[in-house]
């Protein structure tokens, strides 16, 4: 099967640790390039070269939600903060201000291959699974249309920015339109893990959805909360061509 | 305010002086009227007698007695001549007192008053009147009142000075007082920083050292609760970094080892994993115990969140052969961090699940309990383990606090959850509590203050 090198940008002061990593990333297809601080790191961040971003939050001097600000300010690239362990607010924080997802430091590296590997979703399956979703390149419900290729989405002649977990979030949503997805698949599918009790990562990507293409559509709520089950996307009345 | 209260007593008690003053004032003002009266009718009463005999006395006495009420015995030499009353004893000893000292002599009867004059008759002859008066007042027109006329105004205006004067003064000394009990308040219950500062004002007495003092005490404390913070979270993050780059050399170390190396490497990463556990429970206690972690308060279901814990506990247990069960629950909700709260009962249960003996059940009950006038939803958990040392059950929430008994090291754990669990309890304003159970188990209570209606009987 070839894999093909996917480029990953690490920003962490901890050079050895960067090392280490770097040796073990590279026989999984990723190939690592390590910087060991902030402005370094924000500058290589938007040179285009990487596929995802690894941010240590912890950074001395400029925050690493700085780094992490000026990088969404002008680009959508897939970033993945390594936040302190225990700290929730961090982690909440870094979710609304754009980060894809998380992971307390220390981790477990097949953790961190999970979830990068969730978050960029590639159209190309690693391990086959994805084959058959090849045939279905685009989704349309409603006024929301979703372009699995390109990884574009366009609402009512709009293109919509979102980052990679929204947007698989959104696939997602959009596939079971009508339905009722649970959480608990949803932080599976999507962000590549188990739901752990008080996670409310995919809380805040699904109010991020909600503000991206707008709370509302047609008058009916887009995308509801089923308390203490999971979310629905609104299916509209009249089925569109083209959607499931 | 007693302050005030026992100074207002004071001005009243020194009103008494006056009163007491004005009394005698009063009683020699009487005994002086009534002796000049008494020396009249004496006077008179010898002459009647002189010239007109025992007879025209009687009369006198008589009429005398009917227009003024005045009653009189009359003597001579010694003798009783007349008398207008029974002779009591009283007067014959008071007329006795007179001859012998030749002056005025008054004393008391039964409800009235005495009064003995001697008195000088034509040529050598001596008497003596004795007067008594019945009752006092005298017929006068003015209404007699043991009290100085204006004496209740006086008292009135002297209360009502002296209190504005008392209550002003109190006011002011507690002032500064008070303001310090506000502070030193804000100050414990988690706001550190609060100082009194400016706020009493421009004294330079006691008071102002007590207030800089404490201002310096506060200082100081903020600043080591922020140093504790500070330090706990650099050690935690210099603990971190050698922990993540082992965890990474560790698969790489599994990557190329073979077979052989598998079990000891499994070994390396379960450990890895509880020095992991280790530094976000020590994370996580010493926010609580400083009391200032950032609650994020809503309305908890204690009973699915009891139901949940158990739940998943149970699954867990399974896999050894054990079991948690909701033996029974109540409707209770409650006000607090549903977190905290979650860790908290997690952790009672997760132990209860380590101790029980193979085969057996953890049972849990949430009911709602009435106790010293206060309403608490209590949630029991029971073990059938081997329960503890009654000596260590005080100790058992304290953090690292192992029972010591070989299995400890069998059956894992921290030694912190129990701590943990009783900082969020008491965050929260309940208690918790282990007992050894007379079937030799053991019984941790927690109980969570609840303001709601007193527990309802539930058939």
């Amino acid at each position: 099967m070839a894999t093909r090198m996917s480029r990953i940008l690490v920003i962490d002061d901890d050079a050895e640790l960067c090392e280490l990593l770097t040796d073990y990333l590279m026989p999984e297809g990723f190939d690592v390039e390590a910087v060991h601080n902030a402005e370094r790191g924000v500058e290589r961040a938007l040179s285009g070269e990487h596929a995802l971003v690894v941010l240590d939050v912890m950074l001395p001097g400029i925050s690493g939600f700085q780094v992490l600000q000026n990088i969404r300010e002008r680009s959508r690239i897939p970033v993945l903060m390594l936040t302190a362990r225990g700290d929730d607010v961090d982690r909440i924080v870094g979710l609304e201000m754009g980060a894809d997802d998380y992971l307390p430091k220390p981790f477990n590296p097949r953790e961190l291959i999970a979830r990068i590997r969730a978050i960029q979703r590639r159209a190309e399956p690693e391990t086959g699974k994805r084959g058959t979703k090849a045939l279905s390149a685009r989704i349309v419900v409603g006024d929301v249309e979703l372009d699995i290729g390109t990884r574009t989405v366009v609402r009512a002649a709009e293109i919509i920015e979102l980052t990679a977990v929204e947007f698989n979030l959104l696939e997602e949503l959009l596939l079971n339109a009508g339905q009722m997805v649970n959480r608990g698949e949803l932080v599976k599918k999507v962000l590549g893990r188990n739901l752990s009790p008080y996670d409310r990562s995919i809380d805040v990507h699904i109010s991020s959805l909600r503000k991206k293409l707008g709370h509302e559509v047609n008058g009916i709520e887009r995308i509801k909360t089923v308390r203490g089950i999971g979310y629905l996307y609104a299916q509209p009345i009249e089925r569109m061509k083209g959607s499931k | 305010m007693t302050l005030s209260s026992v100074a207002l007593v004071i001005l009243a008690v020194t009103q008494i002086g006056p009163v007491a003053q004005h009394r005698r004032q009063l009683a020699e003002e009487r005994n002086q009227l009534m002796s000049h009266a008494l020396s009249l009718y004496g006077q008179a009463a010898v002459e009647v007698f002189t010239h007109d005999g025992q007879a025209a006395l009687g009369d006198f006495v008589s009429r005398l007695e009917r227009e003024t009420g005045l009653r009189i015995s009359f003597f001579e030499a010694g003798n009783l001549i007349l008398s207008g009353s029974s002779v009591s004893s009283t007067i014959r000893d008071l007329a006795a007192q007179v001859s012998q000292t030749g002056r005025i002599a008054s004393g008391p009867a039964d409800g009235g008053f005495l009064l003995a004059l001697p008195l000088m008759g034509h040529g050598k002859h001596t008497f003596i009147i004795v007067g008594e008066w019945p009752n006092l007042p005298l017929r006068s027109p003015r209404p007699w009142s043991p009290f100085p006329r204006d004496f209740g105004l006086r008292l009135a205006v002297s209360l009502v000075i002296g209190g504005i004067i008392c209550y002003g003064l109190a006011w002011h000394l507690t002032a500064p007082i008070r303001r310090l009990r506000r502070v030193t308040h804000q100050l414990a219950v988690g706001d550190l920083t609060a100082r009194i500062g400016e706020g009493i004002g421009n004294r330079k007495d006691e008071l102002a050292g007590l207030s800089r003092d404490f201002d310096r005490m506060a200082d100081r404390i903020e600043a080591l609760v922020n140093a504790q913070q500070r330090l706990i979270r650099d050690i935690s993050h210099e603990l971190r970094s050698p922990l993540a780059r082992l965890n990474v050399a560790l698969e790489l170390a599994r990557r190329g080892c073979g077979t052989d190396a598998a079990g000891p490497l499994s070994r390396i990463e379960r450990e890895a994993e509880r020095l992991n556990d280790l530094i976000a429970q020590l994370l996580t206690l010493t926010l609580l115990e400083s009391g200032i972690e950032r609650m994020e308060k809503s309305r908890i279901d204690l009973l699915r969140l009891v139901r949940e814990i158990a739940d998943d506990a149970d699954f867990e247990a399974r896999n050894t052969n054990r079991s948690v069960q909701v033996m029974s629950g109540e409707e209770i909700a409650i006000s607090g961090s549903e977190e905290m709260l979650h860790r908290a009962i997690e952790n009672v249960v997760r132990n209860a699940v380590r101790y029980t003996a193979e085969g057996t059940a953890v049972e849990v009950t949430l009911r709602c309990r009435q106790k010293d006038g206060a309403t608490y939803a209590t949630i029991t958990v029971h073990d059938h383990g081997r329960g503890v040392p009654e000596a260590a059950l005080a100790q058992l929430f304290q953090p690292f606090y192992r029972v010591t008994y070989a299995r400890d090291r069998m059956t894992g754990g921290t030694g912190i959850g129990l701590a943990i669990t009783q900082r969020a309890v008491h965050l929260h304003g309940g208690s918790v509590k282990a007992s050894n159970d007379p079937d030799g188990g053991l019984t941790v209570e927690i109980d969570l203050p609840y303001h709601g209606d007193p527990c309802q009987q539930l058939s």
